[in-house]
C-alpha cells in the first residue's frame, strides 16, 4: 500500500493503516531523534508525540506521498523543541545548583570508550548548531533524504534547503575538528581507512 | 556554497561522523519494545481525553501567560496614564469642578500633586480637564493665584477668554476681566507662555515679568509689581480688581499706576509714544533701558523696538550707549522699521566718534536692504575710509564691490548724495 493511500485511510480513522505507518517509519523517526538528542529516556515519548500529531493531522497533509520527509521533519522539530526546553531547564538547574539526570543509557552499549566519548561530544555539538542547519544535516546525511525531501520536511525552498545542508556540514566539520575527542576519532578512523 | 564544494577529505570526515551517529541507532529497538510502544500509541489515539488533555496542557500555560500580560499592561497603563489628580476644597474632596469665590473670602483649591490654586474674591473658575499629569483650568472672571507643583511630566494650562497659558512648575497670578476682555499675568517663579489673539508666537514670560493685554492685539510686558507697588490707595492690590484693570489700559492710568516703570505698548507708532515718553521724561528723571543685545539675540526685535519707543525714541537716541543704539538699529532694521534704524545709526555716528566706521557700514547695509544701492555704496565707501576700524573696512570693501555692478544697472535711480 502506498503512503498516500495509507494517509487517506488514517485520515478516516483507520488504525490498521496507522499500524503499517508505525512499522514502516517508527525506526527512522526514533533514529532521527536519537541523532539529535543522543540516547535518552525521552525518545520513546517523543516518538509517540510524532505519530500522535501525525494521526491528528493526517487529513491536512499537503503532500501525502511525502510521508517520510513529513514524519522526519516533525521528528527534528520535536527534537529541536526538546533541546530548547532542556536549555531553558538547564539554566534553572544551574541557577539553583540542582543536578540534572544524565542521559545516554544507550551509550553504555557501545564497547569502545573513545567512540562513546566521541559520540557524546558529537551529540552535544549538534545541539549547539543553529536549528535549521542541524535539522538539514541530520535529515540529509543521517537519514539519507534527498535535498528535495529535506526541503519538504523542513518547509523550505529547495535552494534554501541546499544552502542549509551545506552550511550545516561546514559547521559540523569545523567544530568537530576543534573538539579534541572528535578530532582524534577522525584522525584515527581516517588514517585507519573507512 | 553547495555540497559539491567540499574536498574528498572533508567528505570522508563527514562520513565518519555520520557513521558514528548511525552506529548509535543500530539494534536499539527490539520487537517487544516496538510492539509495546505501538500499544501505547493505540491507547493514546483511542482515548478521546488524550486530545483534550493536550489542549488542556496548553491552556495551563495560557492562563498564567494571559495574566502576566494583563499585569504588565496594567503596570504600563498606570505608569503612562496615572490616575487623575484629586481636587480638594477646604480639605474636603470637591463634589463639583466649578468654583465661585465669595465676595470677601478667597477660595483655596488643592490638587493631589501638591499644586494649589487660590481664587480671589468674586472670581469664577472651573476645572475643565483633569488627568494624572495636571489639569486644565478655565478662569471665567477675577483673579487666580496659582502655585503649580514642579513635576517632570506636569502638564497644566489655564484658559482665560481667548488666551491660553501653558504652565510647568511655577507660581503666578492671572486676572481676567470678561467685560473689557483684559488679561494680566504676573509671573513670580518658573515659566509660562501665553497665546491668544494678536500674538504671532507664544509669548514666554520670565520670572519677575508682568504681561498686560486685551483683545485688540496689543500687549505689554513690564517688570512685575512688588506688593507695595501693586496696592492702590484703598490698600487692595491693583491686579485683584478687574474693573481697575480695564481702566488701567489708558496711558494716563498706566502712568499713575506705575510711575517708576510704565507698561510698554508694543504696537503704536513710536512717534506718539515718544511724545508721551518725552512728557514723562520732562516730568521726572527716568533710568533708560538700553541693554538689548540679548533680546536681539533671541530674535525679539519687536520687543526691543517697543521698549525704545515707550521710553522715548528721542531720549533713547540721546542717552543710550553705543551698544544699545546698535541693538536698536538691528532690531528696527529686522522689523522693517528703516527710519528708526537710520535714526539710531546716525545718532551713533554723531555721538560716538569711535564707532563712525561701524555706523557707516551698518547704514550701508540698511540702504542696501532698502534697495538704495548707490547710497549704500557711498556708505560702504565711507566705512572704508574710516581709519580706525579695519574690520568694517574689509567688509565694506567686499560689499562695495558687490554693489558696483548693481549700481551700474540702477543708474537712473534716485540716489541721494551723502552731503545731503
Amino acid at each position: 500500500m502506498k503512503d498516500e493511500d495509507l494517509v487517506r485511510e488514517i485520515a478516516k480513522g483507520d488504525k490498521d493503516a496507522l499500524r503499517v505507518v508505525w512499522d514502516r517509519y517508527a525506526t527512522a523517526v526514533r533514529a532521527t531523534l536519537r541523532s539529535t538528542l543522543g540516547g535518552d529516556h525521552t525518545i520513546d515519548d517523543l516518538v509517540q508525540e510524532v505519530f500522535f500529531s501525525f494521526y491528528r493531522s493526517a487529513g491536512r497533509l499537503r503532500d501525502p506521498s511525502a510521508l517520510r520527509p513529513y514524519l522526519l521533519g516533525v521528528a527534528v522539530k520535536q527534537a529541536a523543541f526538546e533541546l530548547r526546553t532542556r536549555t531553558r531547564r538547564g539554566r534553572w538547574h544551574r541557577l539553583f545548583h540542582w543536578t540534572q539526570s544524565s542521559s545516554g543509557e544507550a551509550l553504555k552499549s557501545m564497547p569502545d570508550v573513545d567512540e562513546r566519548d566521541a559520540l557524546q561530544v558529537l551529540n552535544r555539538l549538534l545541539g549547539t548548531l543553529p536549528e535549521r542547519e542541524r535539522n538539514a544535516f541530520i535529515l540529509r546525511y543521517v537519514q539519507d533524504l534527498s535535498p528535495t525531501e529535506v526541503s519538504q520536511a523542513l518547509g523550505l525552498s529547495h535552494s534554501t534547503a541546499k544552502r542549509a545542508i551545506a552550511e550545516g556540514k561546514k559547521r559540523v566539520l569545523a567544530r568537530a575538528r576543534k573538539e579534541p575527542a572528535l578530532a582524534s576519532y577522525l584522525r584515527t578512523s581516517v588514517q585507519g581507512g573507512p | 556554497m553547495t555540497e559539491h564544494d567540499f574536498s574528498r577529505q572533508e567528505n570522508r570526515e563527514v562520513s565518519r561522523l555520520v557513521a558514528l551517529l548511525r552506529r548509535e541507532n543500530t539494534d536499539v529497538v527490539d520487537a517487544d519494545h516496538h510492539q509495546r510502544e505501538w500499544q501505547r500509541l493505540l491507547l493514546h489515539t483511542e482515548d478521546p481525553k488524550a486530545t483534550r488533555a493536550k489542549s488542556l496542557r496548553s491552556w495551563v500555560w495560557y492562563v498564567p501567560a494571559t495574566a502576566a500580560i494583563l499585569l504588565i499592561l496594567g503596570l504600563v497603563r498606570s505608569l503612562a496614564f496615572p490616575t487623575a489628580l484629586q481636587v480638594r476644597v477646604a480639605g474636603r474632596p470637591a463634589d463639583r469642578l466649578y468654583f465661585t469665590a465669595g465676595q470677601k473670602d478667597p477660595l483655596v483649591v488643592d490638587f493631589s500633586d501638591g499644586s494649589k490654586v487660590t481664587l480671589c474674591a468674586e472670581g469664577l473658575m472651573r476645572v475643565s480637564s483633569l488627568d494624572g499629569r495636571g489639569a486644565g483650568l478655565l478662569l471665567e472672571r477675577g483673579r487666580l493665584d496659582l502655585s503649580i507643583a514642579r513635576h517632570r511630566k506636569a502638564r497644566w494650562h489655564l484658559d482665560a477668554g481667548p488666551y491660553r497659558i501653558q504652565v510647568t512648575g511655577t507660581r503666578f497670578s492671572v486676572v481676567w476681566d470678561p467685560r473689557s476682555r483684559a488679561l494680566e499675568v504676573d509671573l513670580e517663579q518658573g515659566g509660562v507662555s501665553v497665546t491668544g489673539p494678536g500674538f504671532a508666537t507664544p509669548v514666554a514670560l520670565q520670572p519677575g515679568q508682568h504681561l498686560h493685554t486685551r483683545e485688540t492685539g496689543r500687549y505689554t510686558i513690564s517688570p512685575r509689581l512688588t506688593k507695595h507697588e501693586g496696592r492702590n490707595s484703598l490698600g487692595k492690590p491693583t491686579i485683584m480688581n478687574p474693573t481697575a484693570l480695564s481702566a488701567s489700559f489708558s496711558p494716563a492710568a498706566q502712568e499713575v499706576a506705575r510711575p517708576t516703570v510704565p507698561s510698554l505698548p508694543l504696537q503704536p507708532a513710536y512717534e506718539k509714544a515718544a511724545s508721551l515718553a518725552a512728557v514723562a521724561a520732562t516730568s521726572q528723571k527716568r533710568k533708560l533701558t538700553c541693554d538689548w543685545a540679548h533680546w536681539v539675540g533671541q530674535g525679539q526685535f519687536e520687543h526691543v523696538v517697543n521698549l525704545a519707543t515707550h521710553q522715548g525714541v528721542k531720549a533713547t537716541l540721546e542717552e543710550c550707549p553705543a551698544a544699545g543704539l546698535v541693538s536698536l538699529a538691528d532690531a528696527a532694521r529686522y522689523m522693517g522699521n528703516f527710519d528708526l534704524s537710520h535714526r539710531a545709526l546716525i545718532s551713533l555716528r554723531r555721538r560716538s566718534p569711535s564707532d563712525t566706521g561701524r555706523a557707516a557700514f551698518l547704514l550701508g547695509r540698511l540702504e542696501e536692504a532698502r534697495g538704495n544701492y548707490a547710497l549704500a555704496r557711498d556708505w560702504y565707501a565711507k566705512a572704508q575710509a574710516e581709519p580706525r576700524e579695519k574690520v568694517y573696512e574689509a567688509e565694506a570693501a567686499k560689499a562695495r564691490a558687490r554693489l558696483d555692478k548693481r549700481v551700474d544697472l540702477q543708474m537712473g535711480s534716485d540716489s541721494v548724495p551723502l552731503s545731503k
